[in-house]
């Protein structure tokens, strides 16, 4: 059997069977929760608001500028940008705009990550390098295929989820985003009909393979919406979350919603607590949005934020919200 | 052809083999009018063999090796198995019709247990699904897609064994299929409404489910049809223009390939799409099961 070196231990450490990649999975799982629980003991995330007005040539410079206040290091790191991707549309605010993908990918590069695929799978829809092509990414990244990576029809692994919100005991989810050093959850900043918003959390149901659970994937729905969206959150432990606000979406989003400038991208290490932001923001209180409530606790206070770069509260836009769902706004 | 992983079977891109994509391939192979040649009769039979070793005690097949449970791409498996010649069908006779028992005994979530009653009770507009329903996922809702490969699988099995219960089921099926119609005439996903406000039809579920209900009375469809005429020109991907093609075809509303001009303009993104489109381009053939007459 040929064993691998681990560079960080010097020990022998066995090839990566499916096996041992569920069970890595795990230990995984569980560090992630620990390390969660220590940015609670600390009390504060840093969430940057930066101001992002249009699509324009600025939005590298912006993007630069959120990078270095994060101080987010890079180097050497197999990264994931995940958009979302839902509909066939380049003229509604229903995608990540893909000017910001090519900034992100475009500053990861640049800071020195080894690799930096762009991955999605979309909810309803199946062809997704044609949605890609009507939402204009091809614009951008004339050579799309050689970095992008449909999630509904990559390989899996089955992966145990330690300690469920949701129904799920288990979930297989694509081998592209397992074995990622650091996924960048690029989401828009919209409504939604049935969680209230859906901002860097929810999009990680991207990340859920159609090839498996269908074309919507009914799975999540029947476990429970908010409780999924958290159980993913904590497979997830390494995260830069951006949220596209430039052009966000209220009404009956996540699709059928209009366009709403908000010219904010929101960003940080903590989804969590960047989701909290984006919520006020949109004028929706964080604590009556139930994934943010089950995942955070009091993380999502105003006061346990650490908010860095521009105050929010100036830049702040009520979004309309989806029909039945005003007891978002609080009092 | 070159696509083809070493186990037999077919990825959608690259990787780890598939049962939706692999049994595509083998009806998009075997549907070709040109005299198959051996290299091509042999992937078709090594694909048929991979497809044998995801099939579950349950009699229903999992989608991929990986997976330890069986899924809506059952349909397609058994739709695999039951192409070829007779003598290539007789191969694998039991496993079919284990698959094809699988099948008839899946219900969707919302019609079974205490959610059916409860639905029943409730019984207000869209609460209250037919039955026939096929779920992507056991322990989940009917919806469009899975359905349609349901009616493709229940309704080849009644030709070849003159089954009634199949029959009856597929019947099911498209009665299921016409409540999720759309204002438009065509069909999204399965969902009406978000948020009480009305949904737009897709071409690709629009163009797969007209096939299924192929054999209904043309009044019944013609909406529906004329949608699919006026959507296969903006198709968007390779995959709805194959599907609308085959059912424009299928529904008289468009010529026979060998017939027509019609060039497709959309890349293969996957060996789905390619599959696919194979198919599109073989609709006489008896071994197409998305054009095939209905019993």
């Amino acid at each position: 059997m040929t064993r691998r070196r681990s560079a960080a231990s010097g020990t022998d450490i066995p090839p990566l069977t499916r096996r041992y990649f569920f069970l890595g999975a795990l230990a995984f799982s569980t560090a992630c929760r620990q390390s969660d629980t220590q940015a609670g003991r600390r009390g504060a995330s840093a969430v940057s608001v930066m101001r992002a007005p249009a699509y324009g040539p600025a939005l590298s410079s912006i993007v630069g500028d959120i990078f270095a206040v994060h101080r987010l290091d890079v180097g050497g790191k197999r990264v994931v940008v995940k958009p979302n991707l839902v509909e066939f549309s380049a003229d509604t605010p229903i995608n990540t705009n893909p000017a910001l993908v090519k900034a992100v990918v475009d500053e990861l590069e640049a800071r020195g990550a080894a690799r930096v695929l762009v991955a999605e799978g979309p909810g309803h829809r199946r062809a997704t390098l044609d949605m890609a092509a009507s939402a204009g990414y091809f614009d951008f990244f004339p050579n799309l295929e050689s970095r992008f990576v449909d999630l509904n029809l990559d390989d899996v692994t089955r992966v145990a989820i330690a300690s469920p919100q949701s129904r799920l005991r288990e979930i297989y989810l694509p081998n592209t985003v397992l074995g990622c050093d650091l996924l960048v959850s690029l989401a828009k900043m919209k409504t939604h009909h049935w969680v209230g918003a859906t901002l860097a959390m929810k999009n990680l149901f991207g990340l859920v393979p159609g090839s498996i659970y269908g074309w919507p994937k009914n799975v999540l729905h029947w476990a429970g919406i908010p409780e999924c969206i958290v159980d993913l959150h904590n497979l997830f432990p390494s995260q830069f979350a951006m949220v596209d606000g430039i052009e966000g979406m209220d009404g009956n989003g996540p699709i059928l919603g209009q366009k709403k400038p908000a010219g904010v991208i929101v960003a940080g290490r903590d989804p969590v607590s960047v989701d909290a932001t984006c919520c006020r923001l949109m004028g929706i209180e964080p604590e009556r949005v139930k994934y943010l409530r089950l995942a955070g606790g009091p993380r999502i206070a105003e006061a346990s934020v650490m908010q860095i770069s521009e105050p929010w509260r100036p830049l702040r836009k009520s979004f309309a919200l989806p029909p039945g769902m005003d007891d978002l706004r609080g009092g | 052809m070159r696509a083809r992983n070493f186990d037999g079977g077919w990825p959608y891109v690259s990787g780890q083999s598939w049962t939706e994509v692999t049994a595509l391939v083998v009806l998009a192979l075997r549907s070709t009018s040109v005299e198959l040649d051996h290299s091509v009769m042999d992937a078709c039979r090594r694909g048929i063999d991979w497809l044998v070793t995801v099939q579950r005690d349950d009699g229903g097949f999992a989608p991929a090796r990986a997976v330890r449970e069986s899924t809506w791409v059952t349909s397609l498996a058994a739709l695999a198995l039951a192409s070829g010649d007779t003598r290539q069908r007789a191969e694998h006779v039991a496993r079919w019709s284990q698959a094809i028992a699988w099948l008839l005994t899946q219900k969707p979530a919302e019609t079974s247990g205490a959610i059916g009653i409860l639905q029943r009770l409730l019984n207000t507009p869209g609460s209250h699904p037919p039955p026939g329903g096929a779920a992507w996922y056991p322990g989940t809702a009917a919806w469009v897609a899975p359905t349609a490969m349901r009616i493709f699988a229940l309704a080849r099995a009644a030709a070849l064994t003159g089954d009634p219960i199949a029959q009856h089921a597929a019947e099911q099926a498209r009665n299921f299929l016409l409540t999720r119609r759309l204002a438009d005439g065509g069909w999204n996903h399965g969902g009406w409404y978000a948020a009480s406000e009305p949904v737009t039809s897709y071409p690709e579920t629009t163009g797969m489910t007209l096939l299924a209900l192929h054999g209904l009375p043309p009044e019944t469809l013609r909406p529906s049809l004329d949608l699919a005429e006026a959507a296969i020109v903006h198709a968007g991907s390779l995959e709805a223009w194959a599907w609308l093609n085959m059912s424009l075809i299928a529904h008289n509303r468009r010529a026979a390939p060998e017939h027509a001009d019609a060039p497709v303009e959309f890349p293969a993104r996957t060996v789905r799409d390619l599959a696919l489109g194979i198919l599109s381009s073989n609709t006489s053939s008896p071994d197409n099961p998305f054009t095939a007459r209905p019993a």
